[in-house]
């Protein structure tokens, strides 16, 4: 059994009294799971994120890390364990040049200068992104902002890492980046959780893939059950990931051995032929 | 890296230049020092020597392409013309002057001594732009800022100038696309039309940045940030190599001291 | 050619190039090494205490609201940004809005005055508009002189009941020339005329400025009022979101 970071119960949040952006949520996240959270814009998936670091304050329910409670004082800890990587890097970025921004977590955690150095460096350096350290944003393509973006999570070195649509607006030589980055961290034994639109990528990433609809999570269950739920995708309004579409067209026409588990990468479903 | 805004080319050049890595507090105290020197001198030597000695570290070692550094240079120069010419001509009865003439009910004329006031101007004007030049065009803006807090600016200004540098350029980004996206809709077609679409952008941007300001709070504060910016500083070393050009600069100034004395 | 041509061609010839540098003409900024010592010392001394009475109203509105910090420096660079975009012309010349007025009518004159000393730092160090060491001088003239009258007119014609759309070109067109009077006066005090004095120097200094001073107040009265009437129409949540900004003055 894996153990438990983040125990969230019975959240609610809202940005004014009219409606509820957030209602009633209630998940409990594991160590080093991969998780997908899909829901079209507006369901309040970037709300939940904002919960989850502490940004915003539930106001009803309550989070728990590590079995702690989250209170008012201990926000700024949480944030050292949880970070966020907004979906627009511009939103994110705020230094003069990328050392400085990267350095902006870790110094805001208080640590001594070479500390902040060190994991600054380092990130700088998982990020490839040496040949930038003196350059100011400004300077940067979107790719190369995405990257600083994520380096700057990876410097204060959060335990959980919660990517804002991170495949958006990127071409397919930093989506492939991107996706190395994610498997990368998964192997060092981070919590990933990202939000998409990208559902044949969310099949193919994902261990569990959580759905919001209208500040409801109405969906928390592996990606074959949820995109298999053909009611759930419609209400959510979601599409069926290819890969699983041509599986079952595969499947029913008996081309493919019948196992429990499904496959998800190409490789999987080759030994299935 | 790309020169994508054009119009503040000078943080383009102050991260490439050769001066870059001198470090900042001397760099600072040099040219503010030249730049004093220039205007309590009030001398047409000393004017002329700065412009010359900085045109040198600039050009030779910032390594700032030559008719760039004179583009810069030209910026101001409206001001300075403009300028200059109000304080050459003169009105009034005209008593010894070098040339004038008849203007309604006065006369317009130009005295020697005008003449050389204007110049005087003109020159120092371009020697203290020389002597500025030498930390604006090799000083990123946050080094700049760190020489700030060490005056002990209050913490307050000084994260108000950090975000601010940040968010001017993402805002002229932001106007930089609309302005693409009205004149594909033909916005600019008119000068009638464009003053509306150029309102219209200004209106626009305003919502923009205000909708930005309260996203960007948020990502701040998600990590870790509680009120009181601390923004990285690198340490540069002074050298020798560094402090030689500020005993040449000196030495210039003394030299031109003890001439314009004994003549 | 006749001694007339001769001078008509010498009058063009200064007109030509006085015209082919004034595109690049932003609002009035001093430049570096225009003034004397005293002077840069005597005007930065005199923008002390409303630069403190702004640095206090700042502060205070941070305690209430610590995110109102981003708040202000998006206001900053909106008002370093729209002071850098070329009025639109049909000459193909580009002139500046001094964004003077639109800041003060928005944000207040409080908070201009401090947000307009960073705006003018940063034109001089990112543009080499002014400068350091007439910072003084350019603060007083374009971020407390300018946008105070701005300010004032725009609150008098409120209570007199004046057109708002008047009121505002107003507040605009005369902070503009005020600013410009200013300066003229802050250049003819340290360069005063041989017959005269400081009073026909300053004369002269409005005389010269004159043709791109004038035609660019009056632009950018109309281009405020048009910026507010705009904003009046769709942005009524970001109007209130400032209201902060101006409240306690």
């Amino acid at each position: 059994m894996k153990e438990k970071i983040l125990e969230v119960s019975g959240l609610t949040f809202a940005y004014d009294k009219s409606r509820n952006a957030l209602e009633d949520i209630n998940v409990t996240i594991y160590q080093n799971e991969k998780i997908a959270v899909l829901g079209a814009n507006g369901a309040g998936k970037s709300t939940f994120f904002l919960n989850l670091n502490g940004v915003r304050e539930p106001m009803q329910g309550e989070i728990r890390y590590r079995g702690e409670v989250i209170g008012k004082k201990d926000k700024v800890k949480l944030r050292r364990h949880v970070g966020i990587i907004f979906q627009d890097p511009d939103s994110q970025i705020i230094a003069s040049t990328v050392k400085a921004e990267v350095a902006f977590g870790p110094m805001n955690m208080k640590l001594d200068r070479d500390e902040v150095e060190k994991r600054t460096m380092a990130a700088i350096k998982e990020m490839n992104l040496e040949s930038y350290t003196m350059r100011p944003p400004h300077y940067l393509s979107g790719g190369e902002k995405k990257r600083v973006s994520i380096a700057d999570i990876l410097a204060m070195d959060c335990e959980v890492m919660i990517f804002d649509e991170p495949t958006a607006s990127l071409d397919p030589v930093n989506a492939q980046m991107l996706e190395d980055v994610l498997n990368r961290m998964e192997e060092e034994g981070r919590t990933i959780l990202l939000s998409t639109h990208d559902v044949d990528f969310a099949y193919r990433f994902a261990e569990r893939v959580l759905v919001f609809f209208d500040g409801k999570l109405i969906g928390d269950d592996t990606p074959q059950k949820i995109f298999q739920n053909e009611e759930l995708l419609k209400l959510a309004n979601l599409k069926k990931p290819v890969f699983l579409e041509l599986y079952e067209l595969l499947r029913e026409k008996g081309k493919v051995k019948e196992t429990s588990a499904y496959p998800r990468q190409l490789a999987e479903l080759d030994l299935l032929l | 890296m790309k020169k994508t805004h054009s119009h503040v080319s000078i943080d383009y050049y102050a991260y490439i230049s050769g001066l870059g890595n001198w470090n900042t507090v001397y760099k600072v105290i040099f040219s503010l020092g030249a730049l004093i020197t220039v205007i309590a001198a009030n001398s047409v030597f000393i004017s002329a020597a700065t412009i010359i000695f900085m045109l040198y570290l600039n050009v030779v070692i910032g390594k700032i392409h030559g008719m760039d550094y004179l583009r810069l240079l030209w910026v101001p120069a409206a001001f300075i013309l403009l300028g200059g010419i109000a304080i050459m001509i003169q009105f009034g009865s005209g008593a010894g002057s070098l040339f004038s003439i008849r203007f309604f009910w006065t006369r317009l004329y130009i005295t020697t001594d005008n003449l050389r006031l204007s110049l005087n101007t003109a020159l120092k004007a371009f020697a203290a732009i020389s002597a500025f030049y030498m930390v604006t065009l090799s000083t990123p803006m946050g080094e700049i800022i760190s020489v700030f807090r060490k005056v002990r600016v209050p913490g307050l200004i000084l994260e108000l100038m950090h975000l601010i540098y940040r968010y001017i350029f993402i805002l002229s980004d932001t106007n930089r696309a609309q302005k693409e996206a009205a004149k594909s809709r033909n916005g600019y077609c008119d000068l009638k039309t464009s003053f509306r679409t150029f309102s219209g952008e200004i209106a626009n941007l305003f919502v923009m940045s205000m909708k930005k300001a309260d996203m960007y709070y948020d990502a701040m504060e998600a990590r870790g940030y509680e009120g009181d910016c601390d923004f990285w500083e690198e340490k540069k070393a002074l050298t020798g190599g560094q402090l030689v050009y500020g005993f040449l600069y000196g030495a210039l100034l003394i030299l031109i001291f003890f001439i314009e004395r004994r003549s | 050619m006749s001694k007339k041509q001769k001078k008509l061609i010498a009058v063009l010839a200064v007109l030509s190039v006085i015209f082919s540098i004034t595109p690049n003409a932003y609002a009035m900024h001093i430049m570096e090494g225009y003034l004397p010592p005293k002077y840069c010392i005597a005007w930065g001394i005199l923008c002390i205490p409303f630069l403190v009475a702004g640095f206090l109203s700042i502060k205070k509105k941070l305690q209430d609201n610590r995110k109102n910090i981003t708040l202000l420096a998006m206001a900053g660079a909106f008002i370093f940004v729209i002071s850098s975009l070329k009025i639109p012309s049909v000459t193909g010349s580009c002139s500046h809005m001094t964004g003077t007025g639109l800041g003060a009518i928005l944000f207040g004159f409080s908070t201009v005055s401090i947000l307009g000393i960073i705006v003018l730092l940063f034109q001089a160090i990112l543009l080499a508009h002014g400068g350091l060491t007439t910072l003084g001088a350019n603060t007083f003239s374009m971020a407390i002189a300018g946008p105070l009258l701005s300010y004032g007119i725009y609150k008098l014609c409120k209570k007199l009941k004046v057109n708002r759309m008047v009121s505002i070109f107003l507040a605009a067109f005369l902070g503009d020339i005020f600013t410009y009077s200013v300066t003229s006066f802050q250049l003819a005090l340290s360069y005063p005329s041989t017959e005269g004095g400081v009073m026909a120097s300053v004369g002269k200094f409005l005389g010269v400025f004159a043709p791109t001073q004038l035609p660019l107040a009056v632009l950018e009265g109309i281009l405020t009022v048009l910026i507010i009437m705009a904003l009046e129409n769709y942005a009524q949540p970001e109007l209130k979101a400032i209201n902060f900004i101006k409240e306690g003055e």
